[in-house]
């Protein structure tokens, strides 16, 4: 291993020269930051690791070199991250890493990795997102019976306080209005809402009530709120006793604006991710990626290209889509990146086990 | 099937075998005296019991007649009640990873332990109690951490696949497990008090009664520890040293036999086996706690019907199954329920045509039942009957045998494949035996694999392969000293591999896979016999190459690579010294790496453990008494079998049996 580490890093070097040699102009999607911290310069994988006995894991995606480091956490700080990463976030120059199985949130410097603390006693985490220096909420499956978003107090790396919520609470999105939307899939069970929470009062709003099991909420250009609905299984999983769902929400008063129904029920959309101009919105249905225009009156015919992906993601620095495949889920998974404009694939790179839609971007709002 | 279902407490069943068993002995006193069985003496039957050179059908052998006749060709290990007694506080599990050229899964002490023959899978090792198989309905393995050793009165491992022979699973090996009658021992009794590390306590009680034609027996026993070992956590910032949280189990278990000669040359068997298991299921190092639980029952019940006329021996056998299976975590509200019955019944006949042909002919049937609340339609049954024939060539020399097996089974929803065996022996030379065998193996897809919901596959097909080995076996004798030397190759190609991936939404079961296991084994064992007492010394070593042939297209690159938890190499070293009342032994096991991953990009370390066992015996004309102590893990090294699972370090384990002399 330490053969493969030494090795790495002249590789590491060798490209570095070699970029300086050949065409140094050649670099538009890595601008220098001086404030950026080294692993703020690139994108975070959240591998989820191998399910009973494994640990997550954390790759990098460096944007001054195009190239992914692997298992970083645990090569940093020598011990392992823990079971199945649900996902990683970064705020306050600070890594947050969400351990689910293991219940809690590896805490590191963004420049160095290092580790600085570990967040507790979380039931059964999925997402962190960082309300401001001091506060940020993680979502909590809990035990299956209620749903949560534990209130994190920055400056103690402890649970201040809890928020309840519609069951199995996701990825939570700030609106530009200041309130926070949590799609509430459900967990272990079904549920159709979306809790609105304000930021301010760690106080729930309200559930808007959409589709069966909402996996994710983006806003558009407009500010609309979209709300990609999964579906529900029929009592013997045969097919879909309810379809997938797209909703258009108006934020101002939450009303639905428009449903989008698939129809299809047989699979259920999954992974709504939007670009950074928020004119077009990306999802997956039956190992197809599909791409909308949010000022689209209908759901696109036809797919963007073709690929079984467990986890998408949308990079504004480069303006790449990012897909992640799992494969068989006990080797080693790889991430590609796809020119949103056509689907072609421009690369991909191997990381950890099961990589997932768990990612980190730059400039991402959490 | 309303009745089965009816007797659902397991106090019903503990009722009726008890009753059955009080029935059988009543009985026996109306039983003609007149025909002596089982009188041989105990050693040279067994000796007699899984080699292949005796032609004569004895009752009590019938039972065993197609492991002891018809696996010409194959490598089989056995060890019998002495080596178990020395440990017999121990699971099966852990005894065949200490004394046995498996490899055994361990997910911890008390855990789940499963096995991986010749670089074959948990679900490809074929398991069957007197007869009686004992793979889960529900996933096709056998959890050998429930499996207490000292229930049996003897083992045999046949390594390779033997579909022929086995039916069902018998892809990597076989496992076979014999209680035996002991006619004429008049009455014993045995009570066995072990203590170990972490708050281990073993006890068993037995008291059995054999006359010239009954034999009935009774042993219950109770192991329990509470398995708070330390070990450094490296899953911690500089590694504390910590102890094992929530890895305490308890079982109690209870042996019944009763053997009848109840007329000429046939005798009736009934064996009862119940047992309690009661287990917390530890964390792994990389999850923060757990709350779980997992409670094992069972009652497993078979009647047999043995007996011989001329040259014709048969064997009638019932046995039925009843377990649960109640897993618990409070921490996500879980509670699984699963129940399955299995009942069997087989028929199977030799005839001993002349002095070079013995002809063995079977048919069985079994009629399956699994209930869990993911189950499609919660409730699921399945009936499977198999038709079996054999036939054996020995040469009056014995230099040379030859058999043919061949097995053909019906499930109810689809078929499994013809599977042939061909086995050769050939003896050129005094001390020189070559092997071979060409055998097809196959694997039914379980329960799970078919009713799960969501994912459950009912267009699944069965796995299925072929496998071929060669093997010398060379014996000299020098001035006493006894070299035996084994080796075998082997190669196992097995197709439609089933594999659960992640699908539309949920994990289903898939015929994806093909794996290539092939391999060499050798094995040289020593052994003097000395004035007073001998010993022992056995030296093994296996290289198995498993790997990954086609691959899901996802992880094409994958080709080629070992499968994960399948050590390449393999070695022990066991030592036994004996001199009159004393006995020493030295175990020594090493297992190499092994690959966590189907990429092959990350792995566990291989690791080397040795074991210190000693016994005497004082022998006095009212009573025995077995004193023991054994040292495991010698060196306290810090391994893990499964990643994030330790396993303990350095301990101990104090041992006393009693036997008081009834028969003065």
């Amino acid at each position: 291993m330490k053969l493969l580490k030494i090795l790495s890093y002249f590789f590491f070097i060798g490209f570095l020269f070699a970029c300086d040699g050949d065409d140094p102009e050649v670099e538009p999607t890595a601008p220098n930051e001086p404030n950026a911290a080294q692993y703020e310069n690139g994108f975070l994988i959240a591998n989820e690791g191998p399910f009973q006995n494994g640990t997550g894991t954390v790759s990098f995606f460096d944007y001054s070199t195009n190239t992914v480091s692997n298992n970083v956490f645990q090569t940093v700080n020598n011990r392992p991250l823990g079971n199945i990463l649900q996902s990683v976030a970064v705020h306050n120059r600070e890594i947050f890493m969400v351990v689910n199985n293991a219940n809690k949130v590896e805490v590191a410097d963004a420049e160095t990795f290092e580790s600085i603390a570990t967040i507790e006693n979380l039931a059964l985490p999925r997402h962190f997102f960082g309300v401001d220096e001091d506060k940020a909420y993680v979502s909590l499956w809990s035990d299956g019976t209620e749903g949560k978003l534990a209130v994190i107090d920055l400056n103690t790396y402890t649970v201040s306080s809890e928020i309840t919520t519609a069951l199995g609470p996701g990825k939570m999105m700030l609106h530009s209005n200041g309130e926070l939307y949590v799609p509430c899939s459900g967990g272990f069970s079904s549920d159709d809402k979306v809790s609105i929470i304000n930021t301010a009062t760690d106080a729930l709003i309200e559930d808007v009530l959409v589709g069966s099991s909402p996996v994710g909420v983006v806003e558009d250009k407009n500010q609309k709120i979209w709300v990609l609905c999964a579906g529900k299984f029929l009592p013997d999983f045969s097919g879909l006793e309810e379809s997938g769902s797209l909703y258009k929400l108006d934020p101002t008063n939450n009303v639905i604006e428009f449903i989008f129904d698939f129809d299809d029920f047989q699979s259920r959309p999954s992974n709504l991710v939007i670009d950074s101009d928020g004119e077009h919105i990306f999802y997956t249905l039956a190992g197809s990626i599909y791409k909308m225009s949010v000022d689209a009156t209908d759901l696109p015919s036809s797919a963007l290209f073709s690929a079984s992906l467990y986890g998408l993601g949308f990079d504004p620095e480069s303006g790449y889509l990012i897909g992640s495949d799992a494969g068989d889920f006990v080797s080693n998974g790889k991430i590609m990146r796809y020119n949103p404009e056509n689907g072609e694939k421009i690369d991909e790179f191997t990381v950890g086990v099961i990589p997932n839609g768990g990612f980190h971007f730059k400039e991402n709002n959490n | 099937m309303n009745y089965l279902k009816e007797l659902k407490t397991k106090y019903a069943w503990w009722f009726f075998s008890v009753i059955v068993w009080i029935t059988c002995a009543f009985a026996q006193n109306s039983i003609a005296q007149e025909f002596n069985l089982g009188s041989a003496d105990d050693k040279s039957r067994s000796e007699a019991f899984f080699s292949d050179s005796t032609w004569l059908l004895e009752s009590v052998q019938v039972e065993t007649s197609r492991l002891q006749h018809f696996s010409t060709g194959s490598q089989v290990f056995t060890f019998d009640s002495a080596q178990i007694r020395n440990q017999q506080a121990l699971s099966m599990g852990e005894l065949l990873a200490n004394i046995s050229p498996v490899y055994i899964k361990s997910y911890g002490a008390g855990s789940l332990s499963t096995s991986s023959f010749r670089g074959m899978g948990a679900s490809h090792t074929a398991v069957l109690w007197n007869g009686m198989p004992l793979q889960s309905t529900m996933n096709g393995q056998l959890d050998f951490s429930l499996l207490p050793a000292n229930l049996v009165d003897r083992a045999a491992l046949q390594l390779g696949g033997e579909g022929a022979l086995w039916g069902s699973g018998a892809v990597g090996g076989t496992l076979y497990l014999q209680n035996e009658p002991q006619f004429n021992s008049g009455i014993q009794a045995n009570i066995a008090q072990v203590f170990g590390s972490f708050g281990k306590h073993f006890q068993s009680y037995s008291a059995s009664y054999g006359s010239k034609d009954w034999f009935v027996s009774a042993k219950v026993f109770q192991s329990k520890a509470e398995n708070d070992f330390t070990f450094n956590n490296r899953a911690k910032a500089n590694t504390p040293r910590e102890s094992m949280a929530h890895a305490a189990f308890r079982q109690r278990g209870i042996l019944l036999e009763n053997y009848v000669n109840f007329a000429k040359n046939q005798q009736l068997a009934f064996r009862f086996w119940g047992q309690e298991n009661e287990r917390e299921i530890p964390a792994t190092l990389t999850e923060n706690s757990s709350r779980a639980t997992q409670d094992d029952r069972f009652a497993r019940m078979l009647l047999t019907w043995t007996g011989y006329h001329k040259q014709i021996d048969w064997k009638l056998q019932s046995g039925y199954t009843t377990e649960e299976l109640l897993f618990k975590d409070p921490d996500i509200q879980l509670e699984s329920l699963s129940k399955s019955q299995t009942w069997i019944n087989e028929a199977e006949a030799n005839w001993q045509v002349n002095d070079w042909f013995l002809v063995q002919g079977g048919v069985q049937h079994q009629f399956l039942l699994g209930s869990n609340a993911n189950y499609l339609d919660q409730v699921q049954n399945q009936h499977r009957a198999s038709l079996l024939a054999s036939v054996k060539y020995q040469d009056q020399a014995s230099k040379l045998s030859a058999r043919m097996s061949v097995r053909q089974e019906f499930a109810e929803y689809e078929n499994a494949p013809l599977v042939p065996t061909l086995g050769v022996e050939y003896q050129p030379l005094t001390f020189l035996t070559v092997l071979a065998k060409l055998s097809r193996s196959y694997r039914l897809p379980t329960f799970n694999d078919l009713y799960w919901q969501p994912g459950g596959n009912s267009a699944l097909q069965p796995e299925a392969g072929w496998s071929q080995e060669v093997g010398i076996q060379a014996q000299q004798d020098l001035a006493g000293l006894n070299s035996r030397l084994k080796l075998t190759a082997f190669s196992n190609k097995i197709s439609n591999w089933i594999l659960w991936r992640p699908g539309n939404g949920f994990w289903s079961p898939e015929n994806v896979q093909q794996v290539w296991a092939r391999g060499l084994e050798a094995a040289w064992e020593l052994e003097k016999t000395l004035p007073r007492g001998k010993f022992n010394l056995l030296l093994r070593y296996h290289h198995t190459k498993s790997t990954i042939e086609k691959a899901y297209e996802a992880n094409r690159s994958n080709e080629g690579n070992q499968l994960i938890y399948t050590p390449v190499h393999t070695g022990s070293a066991n030592f036994t010294f004996k001199h009159d009342a004393l006995k020493l032994t030295w175990q020594q096991q090493y297992n190499g790496q092994v690959y966590t991953t189907n990429s092959n990009t990350s792995a566990l370390p291989g690791f080397m453990l040795a074991n210190f066992l000693t016994s005497y015996t004082l022998k006095h004309k009212l009573v025995e008494v077995d004193l023991q102590a054994q040292i495991y893990n010698i060196a306290n090294k810090t391994y893990e079998v499964m990643e994030w699972r330790p396993m303990p370090g350095r301990n101990y384990q104090f041992g006393i049996i009693i036997k008081p002399n009834f028969n003065i």
